[in-house]
């Protein structure tokens, strides 16, 4: 989002007197970034998680990524050589949570960029293309919303067994509506102000209006919207692959829970909270990220009071 | 003028419902399945697979084969299926309302005292639970009340009748988990409809008239809240299915979810098209709903 920004002078020749000045202005946004708190936050809560899911299980590679079932350590609780203890099957329960923590991160921000963009297209769409576009999209969402996302996604996976690519275009496929309509909501809002009037009175072609005048005017609401579209994804991923569908093996943070149900019941704590706590972590790191940069990209914007 | 509003409403809502169930229809017999043959058993002859074929219509063309569903739709395919329902929807009301309560109990701790500690904890504890799995919330809660305390049953009413027995108590923990995820998407809605509300000027005049804190807030901030809150339920029940279907996994429940899981397994497609034009019918009906009661109590509305 922010490279659209720092490239724009770059890639405007036609331009050159204007150029110091927008290079002034994105140092003026990376200055502004620098000062988020919410950014340095969820940045850094964000990147700890990616490490500890993508390098963690290299560096920490005790038992990591083995299946051998080992009922003789079955629950064992948390101890040196088992920092969070081990699970039903006796392993070790850090190391799961490490490769736990791949699939839902990449399947999340994979699903959250396909909807992001179909909503992003559907909603600019909807907004400049006039009353008969508007009122077709706008019922194609109303019907994608009135379906539970969960259910299309439980016949897919019940019926095909869809590997995860197919999931994550599935998932984005019921995503895209909350960022169609926010996009939507501001094109209509921006369409007929003086700076668009005058991009189209200049003979600027469609493309390059939407893409250079408008676009750079929706990002705070495309960040915000994305956040909720990524949390919105991954809950719905953790659902479907919680009641035994959904993501397919090896493990993740979701899957975790149905094969650990059983500690519940037998009062392991080492085996309940875990996951759940990363799921909540990254999905407040994603917020706080989106928050941050939304700030500093458009400081009128509910100021500074929540960062 | 309300008639042919509501008149209009109820069409759209049943084309919808119709297009769902065009769209589910169409996908169950893109499947690469014979479904006759899955139906008639392993060891089934072909002749007892054409039997099945033709008893079940799966020779008809599919246009007819839609209509001919729609009729075992109206003539109790209908009624079977929302029998189906029922525990799910009872789950859903008693959460809807619990959840609604416990929002707006958290807004009014809010309002009351912008800025306090229990400002921002009860900002902070909507935020957390926006982010947190619902069937999490679930086990957690078993966890605690069920496992160390041993005050509620682990599961939720389950065809068990010693469980249908004591209904309310095994429900608290279903509906309580579902509620707190209520809570989560609501509560954000809630707080900034009663915002709104106390910036106006009627608050003004009730407050300079001398209404006390709790009345202004019982009779005059909240009456006016709850108009965008209505809409945000309406159109917030899709979501609350999806985690409907995961909790009543959770907690071994029958219901929409164990039906169209349990059909899907059985590639029995017939009964679940039924569920899920069921699910359609309660969020197109719940956003209705929601609508007509909008314009009711809200007599500056226009209908169109």
């Amino acid at each position: 989002m922010t490279r659209g920004l720092s490239k724009a002078p770059a890639s405007s020749p036609e331009l050159p007197p204007d150029a110091p000045d927008a290079r002034r202005g994105a140092l003026r946004f990376l200055r502004r970034l620098g000062r988020q708190r919410a950014f340095w936050v969820g940045g850094g809560l964000l990147a700890f998680l990616l490490v500890f899911s993508f390098l963690g299980p290299l560096i920490f590679a005790y038992h990591a990524g083995e299946t051998e079932i080992r009922v003789a350590q079955q629950f064992l609780p948390p101890s040196l050589a088992h920092p969070l203890g081990t699970n039903v099957l006796g392993q070790d329960e850090l190391a799961q949570m490490m490769i736990g923590g791949q699939a839902p991160i990449l399947a999340g921000f994979e699903a959250t960029a396909i909807a992001a963009a179909i909503g992003i297209l559907l909603g600019m769409a909807a907004g400049y293309g006039g009353a008969a576009a508007d009122s077709l999209l706008m019922r194609a969402s109303d019907v994608v919303l009135s379906v539970p996302q969960v259910v299309p996604i439980l016949l897919l996976d019940a019926l095909l067994q869809p590997g995860t690519q197919v999931l994550v275009l599935v998932v984005a496929l019921t995503a895209w509506p909350p960022m169609a309509r926010a996009v939507r909501a501001r094109t209509l809002a921006l369409r007929s102000l003086p700076f668009m009037e005058a991009a189209r009175a200049g003979g600027a072609p469609l493309g390059r209006t939407l893409r250079r005048h408008l676009l750079p005017n929706l990002l705070d609401d495309i960040l915000v919207t994305g956040a909720q579209v990524f949390a919105n994804v991954v809950l719905v991923m953790a659902i479907t692959t919680f009641v035994g569908l959904g993501l397919p093996p090896p493990w993740n943070w979701a899957s975790m829970f149905a094969g650990d149900m059983n500690g519940v019941l037998g009062g392991q704590w080492w085996v309940v909270f875990p996951p759940g706590i990363a799921f909540s972590l990254l999905l407040l790191s994603v917020s706080l990220l989106s928050e941050g940069l939304r700030h500093a990209l458009n400081p009128a914007y509910g100021g500074q009071a929540a960062a | 003028m309300i008639a042919q509003y509501l008149a209009r409403r109820l069409l759209e809502a049943a084309l919808a419902v119709l297009v769902v169930a065009l769209l589910v229809f169409g996908l169950f017999h893109l499947m690469p399945y014979n479904v006759a043959a899955i139906l008639a058993g392993p060891r089934a002859t072909e002749a007892q697979v054409a039997a099945t074929a033709a008893a079940l219509g799966l020779n008809l063309p599919l246009p007819l084969q839609f209509l001919r569903w729609l009729g075992d739709l109206a003539s109790g395919g209908m009624a079977l299926a929302v029998q189906m329902a029922m525990p799910t929807l009872e789950l859903l009301l008693l959460a809807s309302a619990v959840g609604l309560a416990l929002a707006l109990g958290l807004a009014e701790l809010q309002v009351r005292a912008p800025g306090s500690v229990w400002d921002r904890l009860a900002a902070t504890a909507a935020y957390v639970l926006y982010t947190l799995p619902s069937f999490w919330v679930g086990f957690i809660l078993i966890y605690f009340f069920a496992i160390e305390l041993l005050w509620l049953p682990a599961t939720g009413p389950t065809l068990d009748p010693a469980s249908q027995r004591a209904w309310p108590l095994y429900m608290v923990l279903p509906v309580l988990t579902l509620a707190l995820t209520t809570i989560a998407t609501w509560s954000g809605g809630v707080r900034a409809a009663i915002e709104e509300s106390l910036r106006s000027d009627y608050v003004r005049t009730a407050r300079a008239k001398g209404a006390s804190e709790r009345r202004l807030f019982r009779r005059h901030i909240l009456r006016n809240a709850l108009l965008p809150v209505i809409t945000t339920a309406g159109m917030s029940l899709p979501g609350l299915f999806n985690n409907i279907i995961a909790i009543e996994y959770l907690f071994a429940m029958p219901g929409l979810g164990a039906g169209l899981i349990g059909a899907l397994i059985a590639f029995d497609f017939g009964t679940a098209v039924d569920l899920v034009v069921v699910i359609a019918v309660v969020t197109v009906l719940g956003s209705l709903v929601a609508d007509v009661c909008y314009v009711l109590a809200d007599p500056r509305i226009q209908y169109r």
